[in-house]
């Protein structure tokens, strides 16, 4: 369903988008994880033509955006990182607009936008306007109008952020339906909860790069072991960092006040652990023995957190 | 495209309906700016309220001549005379920017007048207020030209009377007095014949003006506003949102147009049907040129509002550029006063603004009364300026769209 080969994207010297290859089939959902500034919504950018690539090709339900830019917007719904919507609007209007831009028909405009109301649970609220929405209902209303045209693909542009659990909840069911009813969705993200919980396959960026794919499973079974201490400190200093770095070596990854260290004796190292930091005045919030996860993956192949 | 158009426009429409305080802007204050325009040019159709210049006066001569030529001055139009009682309280009313000019009768004005001498009077003005000045030295000037000439001439014709005929002064007084009583029965011929060939007009030229000049600039300033609307979408995001869709970037600046143009045309709708109901505004004649003439003003509007839009970086880049180069168009382009009044350099730069052809086409209805033929240049010179303005404005708005986002 999209297919997407070497795919280059700079401004000025910054190297936004570096060589991505990634290929989505029918029905997947796939995320893009990755930190802020990673390359995600330049991605999406590209992949939706509104931004030309300096090199590499794009396919998207077999059409080329640089050729069929028109067709390929027709194929595909984005739901942006902001609420994009008129807020002295009605939702209704709202839905209607969006959906008069796809070439429906006014009959077919009603009938899936009350659909779409029903669906999102603001069937009730229709005829308000959507300044009188939470954020989390403007966000549901978001994810309406970009689905209204029933698309082959759909890019969800990290669509949670800045929402409260009950709204992000809604929104995960709204996207398991969507994955459920056979949707190809592209989903950005900084959640690794997001990823892991929704997707069947997660590719990570980093600074353009896609530097690893696959189920969860297939990335957690990159990394050498899967038991990690976590440790969640206070007062972690650039200084501390780089002597925890140096006693460690490749074994601990820093980010984000967290350390994370792969054992060799689990019990030994986090006693020496616990030694060490309070020998460097770090205050241990939180201690855990778990299994690698995203956030591990993450760190191991890039050397930082992912909320950095 | 076009049903794309129509579709985005009447989202905007939607939107304008939505906003209370964009409506009040973009209707009530016009109706209120061309009555204060309208009664600023002067125009009401009543004599007694023309605009009047204040003028105060010290007579310190005190004579019958003094005082009947205070009375003729009086009875001037367009003249009030304050009288003040002393020379000291004239001159401080003209320093004190009270009054903008004083004139001051000496003592001696009735005897200079009887013997046919200079006048003693001073007239005493405030340099900076020139307008007011020049009115009231026309008025002073006719005035005194008048009333000297007629008593100095009677004067100066007894005193020969008397020298040539050994009269004495009582004969040639009833002499002259039976002359008077024969030349007012006689009527004076006029000293040329006057024809009114703009046309016998039934239109007050200072409501023509009121309503073409601000209906103009007013209309520039509401569709800044309405152009800033395609910023305000970049801001919140739907921009990029609608350059997702299968739309072309002109489309969505044709919707902007779009809904800038009907709204323009109901704006200039609107000031033309309120001039007509409430000062009498005759639009009977010539109504399909008034609705080319609104078309291609609103038209014109709209497009340098998308042009603005178009070059602005932000909203707050817009408002600033635009208030510039409306108030300066609206300024030489005859908005805030006739052009003919104005120098001739900047006669000549009106040629360049909106407002001056917008303008000159309503004149050309409803003063000149020249119908449909005398306003195709006009519409045509503004349907031209439109169709570059709206092709400029596709150009940039392309260009600056990865800016935009």
């Amino acid at each position: 369903m999209l297919q997407v080969t070497h795919l280059t994207k700079a401004y000025g010297p910054i190297q936004a988008v570096d060589g991505i290859t990634l290929s989505i089939a029918q029905g997947e959902c796939y995320a893009l994880l990755g930190p802020n500034g990673a390359g995600k919504t330049t991605t999406i950018n590209l992949l939706s033509g509104l931004l030309a690539p300096d090199s590499g090709q794009i396919c998207i339900a077999g059409f080329d955006p640089a050729k069929e830019p028109l067709r390929v917007k027709a194929s595909i719904g984005i739901i942006p990182q902001e609420i994009a919507l008129y807020d002295e609007l009605t939702a209704r209007q709202n839905l209607h607009f969006w959906a008069g831009l796809y070439g429906l028909s006014p009959a077919d405009i009603r009938r899936r936008a009350d659909a779409a109301l029903e669906r999102i649970g603001l069937s009730d609220r229709a005829d308000q306007r959507l300044q009188t929405f939470s954020g989390g209902m403007k966000r549901r209303i978001n994810i309406a109008a970009a689905i209204l045209h029933k698309p082959a693909v759909l890019f969800m542009d990290e669509p949670t952020v800045g929402i409260d659990p009950q709204s992000r909840n809604h929104i995960y069911e709204l996207i398991a339906e969507l994955h459920g009813e056979g949707m190809t969705i592209l989903y950005t993200t900084h959640y690794m909860e997001e990823a892991e919980k929704l997707c069947d396959r997660i590719g990570i960026v980093d600074r353009g790069k896609l530097v690893a794919e696959g189920t969860l499973r297939q990335l957690r079974d990159q990394l050498p072991d899967q038991t990690r201490i976590r440790l969640e400190t206070r007062g972690l200093t650039p200084e501390v960092s780089v002597q925890l770095q140096h006693q460690y070596g490749e074994r601990m990854a820093i980010g984000n006040e967290q350390l994370w260290l792969r054992p060799n004796r689990v019990h030994e190292d986090i006693a020496e652990l616990v030694r060490t930091c309070g020998a460097l005045h770090v205050d241990i919030q939180h201690l855990e023995v778990t299994e690698a996860d995203l956030e591990a993956v993450f760190l191991e192949l890039t050397g930082r957190a992912l909320r950095d | 495209m076009l049903s794309t158009v129509l579709h985005l426009a009447k989202k905007d429409l939607l939107l304008f309906a939505a906003d209370k305080r964009a409506i009040a802007l973009t209707f009530l204050l016009p109706i209120a700016m061309i009555t204060i325009f309208y009664f600023a040019f002067g125009g009401s159709g009543q004599d007694g309220d023309s605009p009047v210049v204040a003028l105060i006066v010290t007579d310190l001569d005190s004579s019958q001549a003094s005082q009947r030529f205070l009375g003729d001055l009086d009875s001037l139009q367009g003249l009030r005379l304050d009288i003040a009682g002393s020379e000291s309280a004239s001159r401080n009313a003209v320093a004190e920017g009270k009054r903008a000019a004083a004139l001051l009768i000496k003592a001696g004005f009735g005897d200079s007048l009887a013997r046919g001498g200079s006048l003693p009077l001073e007239v005493i003005y405030d340099s900076g207020r020139p307008m007011e000045f020049g009115i009231i030295s026309q008025l002073l000037y006719a005035q005194i030209g008048d009333f000297a000439g007629e008593s100095q001439g009677k004067a100066r014709a007894k005193k020969q009377m008397m020298q040539a005929f050994g009269m004495d002064e009582a004969t040639v007084e009833g002499l002259m007095a039976q002359m008077a009583s024969g030349e007012s029965a006689a009527p004076a011929a006029p000293l040329f014949e006057a024809t009114e060939v703009v046309g016998e007009r039934n239109n007050d030229f200072s409501l023509i003006q009121a309503v073409a000049g601000t209906a103009v600039m007013l209309l520039l300033f509401s569709v800044a506003g309405m152009g800033s609307g395609l910023l305000a979408e970049r801001e919140a995001g739907t921009l990029k949102k609608l350059l997702y869709a299968p739309i072309l970037p002109s489309a969505i600046l044709g919707g902007k147009f779009a809904s800038t143009l009907l709204l323009s045309v109901a704006q200039l709708l609107l000031m033309f049907a309120f001039a007509a109901l409430a000062f009498g505004l005759d639009l009977s004649r010539n109504l399909p040129a008034l609705l080319l003439m609104i078309v291609a003003t609103a038209a014109v509007c709209a497009s340098l509002g998308m042009l603005l839009a178009s070059v602005s970086r932000s909203r707050k880049q817009l408002d600033g550029f635009s208030t510039i180069l409306i108030l300066t168009m609206s300024a030489i382009g005859g908005s805030m006063m006739p052009v003919v009044f104005m120098p001739e350099f900047l006669q000549k730069l009106a040629l360049g603004t909106v407002n001056y052809w917008a303008i000159q086409g309503f004149y050309d209805l409803y003063w000149r009364n020249l119908g449909f033929a005398s306003v195709l240049d006009n519409a045509g010179i503004l349907l031209g300026l439109a169709a570059l303005m709206m092709g400029l404005s596709t150009y940039f708005f392309r260009r600056n769209l990865v800016r935009m986002l």
